[in-house]
């Protein structure tokens, strides 16, 4: 065999958050947006041009369309962020009043920079310094603007901060998934300056990042490189040798520092321990991996988390409480056709049956029952309007009889992104443009009293009390699209009390009464062919010569705007003497309102208190971690979302997060980790497996190796194999001490643990059962540094005079010294050992399947290939 | 055709150098491979030079300046217009003593073990 040359390298360095270095991101949205979303409630998102790009062509606008307590925001998910190091994020801003002028940067999960004033309509810096803590982070470009106009933003950059290198002479890492922290480096150098040394303070929560590099001479193996980065949680000077030693831990290391300062104790409200690990790391700043291993707690008792006031929020089986506001001379209807949403399978539809005669507001409205000086949270989770205008979710305040006050407008992007293209003008020409007239009359155009321009249609009725009318066909159309008629139609002369429909035929029409001041009657159907008919039909009872001028006609497609969404309005106190809060949910405008519109409201919820939960109502479907109920008639009533809660489920006073969340991880026999890149895990023991084998043989790699089976226990009695797991549980409960204990296997060979919190219930003592079976025999290796190593991974091992033991890597070390003699290698230990032939299926080459052992072949005749 | 010595701030400038010698320490670590007679080989950089040098002066105060120069734990240049292969960056890494010149009588040597830095 060739000898194995190799070079192995570790280097070592320390963010520091000044001064910015390269340049890691740049977006001048020139091209496209860049690969930025709009955020929730932020509903249009365009690239302006003009005033609204700093530089070349383009920037970036979000549209304003929430209420308080939401932002308009845009977002995007970056990647190839170096966990640990410090980036500077930048961004101009331009705001479009003077009311609120800020900009803000962010990144989700990890903070936002400081709200930078800018100058009204002129754009202004912001800057973010951030630690990434992932390698890939969701930035945020947020604005407080208060009214609905375009914020812009431009010319986007992210620096990535350099690291000050740490003069590394002797290294180990050490990574270990049956220990807490996992991962754990020792790093000494020279003791570098006071600047550094200051940098490397652990009270800081320094991170130092390692990288370490494995050259293999004349192709022995790939080339390696593996990335790391540590918490320093120790640092140690020794004046004697010049150096500084630091010691750094994988994030659990925050865990077991951070704690509850506090003298009552506080119930984490769930029963479902990756609920209660996204928790607590969220408040150590830190978050969870997404997965599905969980386990959940004995329930013995539930906490009230909130109560949705709506008692009939997704009008389900009636449209009770849903009241339809027509406007002025305007009508309309509430029904719950079958529209299926998350919310359910019907909805509360409002239906203009007749336009108002005047500008006014339409739409629906819900009254909840509210308490006067409590804070309230409202939203309506789907929304959907098949026309467009000035769409709003607001709140009244009212007495039982009157209004008080409206507070938290939310102005809906219905009109914003909706589309409107005019199919059909009336000329302002001296011509009547192949309108066709019906009836006793004429229809002519006319220079007298027109609404705009020179010229308008008289259309006349010369004598008798018939009716008359003008139509119009219009082509260009296409079925299914909503086409909305608007005009400006006055009396001119005649006796009597004259009204016009206006309508396209086979669509029914609207109809208004007319006098001697001009108004728009608009009317609005939905296409079903390429062709329409528009018509005008007057009447007037009273005998004799009528002229009616019509002026302005328009015939507009209407491709509607975005319409999905939540519309939420958050944390407003009720005024004193109010007892109702009217959720309205309207549009504003004659010709918002024409015949035909519709708009559909589902998923209500109104809460007491400063946040909003997720839409819940007694038919909610119950989890493991929550129950929904409704507190009387199902659909008729408020509905109450409760929490199930287990005892166990309390930090106490001084508890660290780690002692309160290990006792519930052990009890699911679950096991949470960070890896080196701080991506933190809730896994499956047995089913958490890293992908590789790691091969370890005499005649290739192997240095040194040692095979253990002992049943000799440890000066604390910790038997290194046992049969038997006990587990004693003990906690107070007012003042009196309550104990219980977790059994699993038999007492050939025992293991005795106690804790001293409350019991989770079963499960612990068969989790530590089933890791002491996996050390029945152990073998320790010494091998040639390989940086692919790590715990989980599938082990075979190869030493003389045993058989080929395959098993999991239960830990690795890596060493690299200036000097040592240890340099280049690793220690590797094992758990699950198994005795393994050599032709078993885990020893074959990658790739080779079943269907290649030649038929009739026993594994004993079996050689691989 | 001259031989200083600086610590940055003073510049002693020698008679002569004498008795120079050098040696860099192999790094490579041989990691012996069970059931094999072949080692890994983990290659590593030598060690920079250190030795031992002797500096002539034909004034005792110049020589006695070196020497506390040398003690100060200054960073040493070795600068030599007749050897530039030896130049270095280096400490003092062990003695350094101050003889006087057996047969002259008048001249002092400066003798120290030295480690090259850079």
């Amino acid at each position: 065999m060739a000898t194995p040359k190799s070079i192995s390298v570790i280097a070592a360095s320390v963010p520091v958050a000044t001064p910015a270095g390269s340049v890691f991101y740049t977006e001048g949205f020139e091209v496209d947006t860049g690969g930025w979303v709009a955020g929730a409630l932020t509903y249009l998102m365009n690239r302006p041009t003009g005033s609204l790009a700093r530089t070349g062509t383009y920037g970036l606008a979000t549209y304003r369309n929430a209420s308080v307590g939401n932002l308009p925001f845009a977002t995007k998910s970056l990647s190839g962020f170096t966990p640990g190091l410090y980036y500077t994020f930048t961004a101009w801003g331009r705001q479009p009043n003077s009311a609120d002028p800020s900009a803000v940067l962010g990144v989700e999960g990890i903070g936002h920079g400081a709200s930078v004033t800018t100058t009204t309509l002129g754009w202004t810096q912001a800057t973010y310094v951030f630690q990434a803590t992932k390698t890939t982070h969701v930035l945020e470009l947020r604005s407080n603007a208060v009214i609905s106009a375009n914020v812009a933003w431009d010319d986007l950059a992210i620096f990535e901060h350099d690291p000050i290198d740490l003069q590394v002479t002797e290294a180990s890492i050490t990574l270990d998934d049956s220990h807490a922290p996992y991962g754990v480096v020792t790093l000494t150098a020279p003791i570098p300056s006071e600047e550094i040394l200051e940098l490397i303070d652990p009270r800081t929560r320094q991170v130092v990042l390692v990288s370490a590099e494995q050259e293999w001479i004349e192709d022995y193996k790939a080339d390696q490189t593996r990335d790391f980065a540590f918490r320093i949680g120790d640092r140690e000077i020794d004046h004697v040798n010049k150096t500084v030693t630091l010691t750094g831990y994988t994030n659990e290391f925050f865990l077991f520092q951070a704690g509850l300062a506090s003298a009552t104790a506080v119930e984490i409200a769930t029963v479902s321990v990756r609920d209660a690990t996204q928790q607590i790391l969220a408040l150590a700043g830190q978050t969870l991996e997404p997965g599905t291993d969980d386990h959940v707690l004995p329930t013995d008792h539930q906490t009230l988390a909130a109560t949705n006031l709506v008692t009939n929020p997704s009008s389900e089986t009636a449209t009770t409480g849903y009241v339809a506001v027509g406007g002025t001379g305007g009508t309309a209807t509430i029904t719950n056709p079958v529209v299926t949403t998350p919310y359910g399978t019907r909805v509360s539809r409002y239906t203009q049956t007749a336009s108002p005669t005047t500008a006014s507001t339409t739409g629906q409205y819900y009254d909840v029952a509210v308490t006067a000086g409590l804070p309230y949270s409202f939203a309506i989770n789907k929304w959907d309007l098949n026309f467009y205008g000035g769409l709003q979710f607001a709140i009244e305040w009212r007495t039982a009889a009157a209004t008080i006050s409206t507070v938290g407008t939310v102005s809906l992007g219905n009109t914003a992104g909706s589309v409107n293209v005019n199919k059909y003008t009336q000329p302002d020409t001296n011509s009547t443009d192949s309108w066709a007239f019906s009836g006793t009359g004429s229809i002519a155009a006319t220079t007298t009293s027109p609404h705009t321009g020179t010229y308008a249609y008289a259309v006349t009725r010369s004598s008798g009390t018939a009716n008359w009318s003008i139509s119009r066909t219009i082509t260009g159309l296409t079925a299914g699209k909503t086409y909305l008629i608007s005009d400006q139609i006055r009396t001119i002369s005649g006796a009597g009390t004259t009204t016009v429909v206006v309508g396209a035929t086979g669509f029914g029409g609207a109809t208004q009464t007319l006098s001697a001041s001009y108004v728009n009657r608009p009317f609005s159907f939905v296409a079903t062919s390429t062709s329409a008919t528009l018509t005008y039909t007057f009447s007037n009872v009273t005998s004799g010569a009528v002229v009616v001028n019509v002026d302005q006609t328009v015939l507009t497609e209407i491709t509607p705007g975005p319409n999905v969404g939540v519309a939420e309005i958050i944390n407003f106190v009720a005024p004193a003497t109010a007892t109702v809060a009217r959720m309205h949910y309207r549009v504003s405008g004659t010709s918002s309102a024409a015949i035909g519109m519709t708009m559909d409201m589902d998923g209500l919820i109104a809460v007491q208190g400063t946040t909003l939960p997720t839409y819940f109502d007694g038919s909610t479907t119950d989890t493991a971690v929550n129950d929904y109920a409704w507190t009387g008639t199902a659909h008729a009533s408020t509905s109450t979302w409760k929490k199930n809660v287990a005892s166990a489920m309390t930090i106490n006073p001084g508890d660290t997060y780690w002692d309160f969340l290990d006792t519930v991880i052990q009890a699911g026999a679950l096991r949470l980790f960070a890896d080196e890149q701080g991506v933190w895990r809730l896994v499956e023991p047995a089913g958490y497996l890293v992908p590789g084998l790691l091969n370890v043989g005499e005649t290739t790699n192997a240095v040194e190796g040692n095979d253990i089976i002992s049943l000799v226990r440890s000066s604390e009695g910790v038997p290194q194999w046992a049969t038997g797991v006990v587990i004693k549980y003990t906690w107070i409960v007012a003042g009196v001490t309550n104990t219980a204990y977790d059994v699993a296997g038999t007492g050939d060979v025992i293991a005795r643990i106690e804790v001293e919190r409350p019991f989770p219930g079963a499960g612990a003592a068969a989790a530590y059962l089933k890791r002491y079976t996996g050390r029945g025999r152990v073998q320790n290796l010494t091998a040639l540094l390989d940086l692919e190593a790590t715990p989980s991974m599938a082990l075979s091992s190869t030493m003389p005079g045993t058989p080929i033991q395959t098993g999991v890597v239960s830990a690795v070390t890596f060493y690299w010294s200036a000097d040592g003699d240890e340099h280049g290698l690793m220690d590797v230990r094992s758990r699950g050992l198994t005795d393994t032939p050599e032709t078993a299926w885990v020893l074959q080459p990658v790739g080779y399947a079943w269907d290649d052992v030649p038929v009739g072949m026993s594994w004993p005749e079996y050689v691989t290939p | 055709m001259t031989t200083t010595i600086s610590n940055g701030s003073d510049v002693w400038t020698a008679t002569q150098v004498d008795g120079y010698s050098a040696t860099r320490t192999g790094r490579n670590v041989l990691h012996p491979i069970i059931g094999s007679n072949a080692f890994a080989v983990a290659l590593r950089p030598s060690s920079l030079r250190k030795g031992n040098l002797k500096v002539l002066f034909t004034d005792v105060d110049i020589a006695q300046g070196f020497l506390d120069g040398l003690s100060n734990g200054d960073e040493m240049t070795l600068d030599s217009t007749d050897r530039p292969n030896i130049n270095m960056q280096f400490v003092l890494d062990g003695d350094a003593e101050l003889e006087l010149d057996d047969e002259a009588r008048r001249n002092w040597w400066v003798i120290f073990d030295w480690q090259e830095t850079d």
